[in-house]
């Protein structure tokens, strides 16, 4: 460093040397020889809901950083130079304001203002008469200001806080002279005292003026007599907008130079009981203008040298100290005349919580909270534009120089700054939607058991409100909650969301009705929450969807996708629940997932996941460990299976056109040693029981709970191929495959354990035309149970036990999806804008080709039978089917059409035929067809469904095999917006329902006059849905 | 997977014991194990985890009638207790007691477990007063019931035990009497 580089670099960090200039044109205050004028505030940080307990201070610095960027930002705009603390403020900070914002500060040590330590024990009156305390005051005064000494930054040390308002002890001296001499004696008392602290700061430190705090200008003789070494009175003064006679006093009595370290007003209108910072501007304006007025040189008295404006922002805990911090208190605490347009007599008009020329923010989540610069401050920062001490500045240039200033010319910034803040408060909480729906609905029936021949009516009325909460750009909630107050009775498909609020009638203890209808009128219906943090991002999900994690190395499929549509609100369940957590930084890569129910029918569980990638290959590590059984169980399609815990490891590697994935699974170890019970062909003649087979029993070992599966996949041109091979032990369930391979296959390697099998698929892609073949064969390592009855004879007493169908719940495996196929499928598709990829969930609403399709055909070959499903009875018993399907290949063909001939207009069609079976143990073999179409023209929608032979909406139909020999269904509603898929909107709709019954439907009556003759079902209805 | 993992997986699978072939059993050789100290009575399940109890599995539903008309009353214990853990009832409840009576009374137990057969079949007609009170079986034909907590109240002071709850013993019209509770 040079020479010259140095003693610059000294220069700045040396402290301010300040000293007092007075001459006959009045006094000035110097920094470093510089006339400087003080303009000053009365400066805290101060969060609502804090009080003068708070220590800004002790906050991290990052945080005393940004809070200092905040505020004191503001001031040095405003060309404040200068602030007032208390000693608290460490060294450092005094520096680095001064450094960074050119603000200085003036410290203020109070003297045992409020109360003092003494010999260890607070005394919160003090007595300036006791030599004990004089000397422990005298001692801690220096002792705080001694760090300051050569802190740069600091150009005075005030003492005190208008302390002669504050002299209230008593003692046998004081007591013993008349009450007219008392409050006078008390003062000599304070100010010798000050005195001596005065003249002990002056030897110690000669470069910083001393001032006082003096409550107005009481006593002053006894100022000049007590502190003769004084260097600067400073006041506390409110006299509205003119000090009026007291710098002629002061002049006179006392010669010295004037620092007003509070003056000011409130913003509150203590009258008409609102705010007004207009007033408050104007008397800041005129207060100010007499300071600039009576300043050196002007030809006045010449003795200000600048003040201390009171106060930044607001103090929201100045009424009360302790209570209702977070409530802007209105109540005025004393009464002034010299602030004239809020004083009612015999009221008081000064409120202490609106003294702030800004206004105070909320606290932000970080404890942090900004200011709204007031009329008071942009009228500041026009005067202080005026340097006093300029040349040419004389009395008519001050005088001039206000008159431009108007506090109305400032009132929209403040409206503004209020604006703003008012909506990032509503912000935070807001009512995201609230959507009425109400409908009517006519029916009857013919030959059915569940709808008389005569119409019925009947209405159902539905409420949501959906509220959002939004405390940061971080974190989200959202909470939609349903109210019920009717449900229809008469529908032909009664499960529905509302139904929950139906009429529901108990019997109590003494065998009296009682009315259950209230308890599920008011539900919530969905519920949400976000939150980003600096190490990870949460979900947190209440019959809310989510994703499933094959993308990310899931290869086993253990979390589940969940997003269900509308069945979850047909069935009621409370599905899916629980909490997504995604780290980062050092924890990137790491996932988990845990919850009540993380998708449908899970059981309480912890699901967590490592994914860390190295070039071309990546690994993922994952455990599944469920807590406890689920006990809420809907519907047959989502039964909760037996608690277990998975594990699977997995590689996938891609490079070029080529990709690999291998894992290896191990689940169910927690059925290690159970027994179960199979059959293979018998080895001679003779049979168990007769049935062709033997029957044999064995135990779940270690080996069965291990899988492992590959998939190759080559990309090259127009084709695309892909190869998988699978093995799974007895028990080693993972999940269902919900990837997408290429294109939108339908055959897919089962999830469930126990089975073996290979599936190839080519993806020909010929331009717009995709030709897709895809083969699948699996075979259970062990197959379906006969479900042999047992046989018992009494003669022998010889007992042979049946052998009954498995099923999820009762034995350690089953066999299910997983069951002996061979599956063949030709996908073919006519898709001309590729980048809206046909598979996309929401595909039908995002298909920018004018005409895209898909035509899916697909033939299983399943030579054996299965194990047992379970299903839920009528009374909501959850069972086994005590039979299995029969042995039967099926065919199916899908197809699926989008037409968009143009941007008002879309077609959304769905055809399917095949041959199913039932869920449960009834043999028929359903044949069916179908078309779905929809179709949207602007703000109109139709929707409109023919079925043959096919089954009812619901589980259970296809678990009981319940069909219908025809389903006719239309939907016509004009929107209110334009027409939305899978989310409610506003519109005014009819819908129509129309079912023939045979002997295989439900409730089907047949009539003994008419044998063999179908019955039928007829809903009609109207339905309106208002949505904000 | 490598060698070294391959080898100790197929170990295991060596080491595995072969599946056992299923050929029935004697019933009549079934000995009576009290497998735990509620076994038998609701709503203790334990009976399913006995691996003496041949019924666990497979067991058909008219099995254990015609085991205790046949007078086979351990198979009959084993049967109807399985009956009970999986569907509880009244008459499931009373008629795994009434085995556990017919084992006592025919003393086929040796003499330091018979207690435990009494203290059980007892506790077994208790339950049914407990928690199945308005429980009935029914004859032959399905139609016609009857109430099983006097059967139950009557066989456990036959047993020479003592009926708790507050039951109180009733005339009939036909001259009989039947217990009803005290409320």
């Amino acid at each position: 460093m040079s020479f010259l580089a140095l003693l610059a670099a000294t220069a700045l960090a040396a402290p301010l040397h300040v000293r007092l200039s007075s001459d006959e044109q009045g006094h000035r205050l110097l920094v470093d020889d510089q006339p400087y004028f003080v303009r000053g505030v009365n400066w805290d940080y101060i969060p609502v809901g804090e009080n003068y307990a708070y220590d800004l201070w002790s906050q991290p610095d990052a945080f005393i950083e940004q809070a200092l960027r905040e505020q004191m930002g503001l001031l040095a705009a405003a060309n404040i130079n200068s602030v007032r603390l208390y000693p608290g403020i460490p060294p450092r900070w005094v520096e680095y304001i001064y450094d960074t914002y050119g603000v200085s500060t003036m410290i203020n040590p109070l003297v045992g203002r409020y109360g003092a330590n003494i010999d260890g024990r607070w005394v919160p009156v003090v007595d300036y008469s006791d030599p004990k305390v004089r000397q422990a005051l005298l001692e801690q005064t220096l002792a705080e200001v001694a760090p300051y000494r050569d802190t740069r930054g600091v150009i005075l040390v005030l003492l005190g806080n208008e302390s002669n308002y504050g002299l209230v002890w008593d003692s046998f001296e004081i007591a013993n002279l008349p009450a007219e001499e008392q409050s006078a004696a008390r003062a000599r008392y304070l100010y010798s005292l000050m005195g001596e602290i005065t003249e002990a700061l002056q030897a110690a430190d000669p470069h910083h003026p001393v001032a006082l705090c003096n409550g107005d200008i009481q006593h002053l003789d006894l100022i000049k007599e007590e502190m003769p070494t004084l260097d600067v009175l400073g006041t506390n003064v409110y006299r509205g907008r003119s000090a009026r006679d007291l710098y002629q006093r002061v002049h006179d009595e006392l010669g010295l130079p004037i620092l007003y370290t509070e003056f000011g007003a409130d913003a509150f209108d203590a009258r008409a009981g609102r705010e007004d910072h207009l007033v408050q501007a104007d008397y800041v304006r005129a207060q100010w203008q007499e300071v600039y007025e009576q300043t050196w040189g002007k030809g006045l008295y010449g003795n200000t040298i600048g003040g201390y404006t009171f106060q930044w922002t607001d103090g929201w805990w100045k009424y009360g100290q302790d209570k209702n911090l977070f409530v802007q208190d209105t109540t005025a605490s004393w009464a002034n005349g010299g602030y004239a347009e809020d004083l009612v007599p015999g009221q008081n008009n000064m409120n202490e919580e609106w003294f702030g020329i800004t206004a105070k923010g909320p606290t932000e989540p970080d404890g942090s909270h900004r200011v709204i610069p007031r009329a008071a401050y942009y009228v500041l920062q026009a005067a202080y534009r005026l340097d006093p001490y300029a040349p040419g500045v004389d009395l008519d240039a001050v005088r001039a120089h206000f008159a431009t200033i108007r506090p109305a010319d400032f009132d929209d910034r403040y409206r503004s700054g209020l604006a703003a803040r008012d909506t990032a408060i509503l912000r935070r909480a807001r009512i995201d939607d609230l959507r009425l729906e109400l409908s009517t609905t006519t029916s009857r029936g013919s030959r059915s058991e569940d709808h008389a021949e005569e119409l019925r009516f009947d209405h159902t009325e539905s409420f949501y409100v959906d509220l959002g909460l939004y405390p940061t750009e971080a974190i989200t909630a959202d909470l939609e909650l349903n109210i019920v107050a009717h449900a229809a009775q008469n529908r032909l498909d009664e499960l529905y969301y509302e139904n929950r609020g139906r009429e529901l009638v108990g019997v109590d203890a003494e065998g009296q009705e009682v009315d259950l209808s209230a308890l599920e009128r008011v539900a919530v219906h969905r519920a949400g929450g976000s939150w980003e943090h600096p190490w990870f991002r949460m979900d947190a999900f209440y019959r809310t969807g989510h994703y499933h994690w094959g993308y990310q190395g899931d290869f086993f499929g253990l979390y589940r996708e969940a997003n269900y549509g509308e069945n979850i609100d047909i069935y009621n369940a409370n599905a899916p629940i629980g909490m997504e957590l995604a780290f980062k930084r050092a924890l990137d890569g790491l996932r988990l997932a845990f919850g009540p129910q993380v998708y449908w029918g899970a059981n309480p569980t912890v699901i967590g996941s490592y994914r860390r990638s190295f070039g071309h290959a990546a690994v993922t590590l994952m455990h599944q460990e469920d807590i406890a059984e689920q006990v809420a169980e809907s519907t047959s399609s989502a039964i909760p299976e037996r608690m277990t815990r998975k594990s699977s490891l997995s590689l996938s590697w891609a490079r070029g056109p080529v990709a690999l994935d291998l894992g290896g699974l191990m689940a169910g170890t927690d059925r290690v040693g159970e027994t179960f019970t199979f059959v293979q062909p018998a080895r001679g003649s003779q049979s168990y029981l007769d049935s062709g087979s033997d029957v044999l029993q064995d135990e779940v070992a270690m080996v069965d709970t291990l899988g492992a599966k590959g998939r190759l996949k080559v990309e090259g041109g127009p084709v695309q191929w892909y190869a998988q091979g699978v093995y799974k032990g007895l028990v080693a369930d993972g999940g269902p495959d919900e990837t997408v391979t290429f294109t939108g296959w339908t055959l897919k390697e089962a999830g469930r354990g126990n089975h073996y099998g290979v599936t190839t698929g080519l993806a020909l892609n010929l331009g717009t035309v995709q030709v897709a073949p895809n083969f699948l064969y699996q075979k259970p390592l062990i197959g379906p149970n006969p479900g042999l009855v047992g046989d018992y004879d009494p003669q022998t007493g010889w007992y042979r036990p049946g052998v009954p169908l498995r099923n999820i719940r009762d034995d350690a495996f089953a066999v299910l999806e997983n069951r002996e196929t061979t599956g063949l499928e030709l996908l073919l598709v006519y898709d001309p804008t590729p980048g809206t990829w046909l598979w996309y969930w929401d595909n039908d609403v995002r298909e920018d080709a004018s005409f895209a399709a898909s035509l899916d055909a697909v033939y299983r070959f399943q030579p054996t039978s299965r194990d047992a499903n379970l299903a839920f009875s009528e009374e909501g018993w959850m069972f086994a089917f005590p039979g299995a399907l029969p042995a039967q290949d099926v065919w199916e063909v899908n197809a699926r059409v989008v037409v968009n001939p143009r941007g008002d207009l879309r077609i959304m069609n769905k055809a399917w035929v095949g041959q199913g079976q039932a869920n449960g143990d009834d043999p028929r073999l359903v044949t069916r067809g179908g078309l779905n179409s929809r179709l949207w023209y602007q703000r109109m929608a139709f929707e409109g469904a023919v079925k043959l032979w096919d089954w009812g909406p619901y589980d259970y139909h296809r678990d009981f095999n319940l069909t219908y020999p025809l389903q006719l269904e239309g939907d016509l509603s004009l929107g209110m917006i334009r027409p939305r898929l899978y989310l409610p909107y506003g519109r005014l709709g009819l819908s129509a329902k129309w079912r023939a019954l045979d002997e295989h439907s439900e409730g089907y009556q047949a009539d003994p006059d008419a044998p063999g003759a179908w019955g039928s079902e007829l809903e009609l209805g109207t339905y309106l849905t208002v949505s904000l | 997977m490598t060698t070294s993992l391959l080898l100790p997986l197929l170990l295991f699978a060596c080491l595995d014991e072969p599946a056992r072939y299923v050929y029935g059993q004697d019933l009549d050789d079934l000995e009576l194990v009290l497998w735990t100290r509620e076994v038998g009575v609701h709503p203790d399940t334990s009976i399913l985890d006995d691996p003496n109890n041949p019924f666990v599995v497979g067991m058909d539903g008219e099995l254990r009638w015609e085991l205790t008309a046949d007078g086979a009353y351990v198979p009959a214990f084993y049967a109807w207790g399985t009956w009970l853990a999986r569907e509880p009832g009244g008459e499931a409840q009373f008629y795994t007691a009434l085995a556990l009576a017919e084992i006592y009374i025919h003393q086929e137990r040796a003499p330091q477990d018979r207690y435990f057969v009494w203290e059980r079949a007892v506790a077994g007609f208790q339950a049914v007063l407990d928690h199945f009170p308005d429980s009935v079986t029914y004859d032959a034909t399905g139609t016609i019931p009857t109430r099983l907590a006097p059967w139950a109240y009557d066989a456990i002071v036959a047993l020479g035990g003592e009926p708790q709850g507050d039951w109180v013993v009733v005339p009939t019209e036909d001259g009989g009497q039947t217990v009803v509770p005290a409320d």
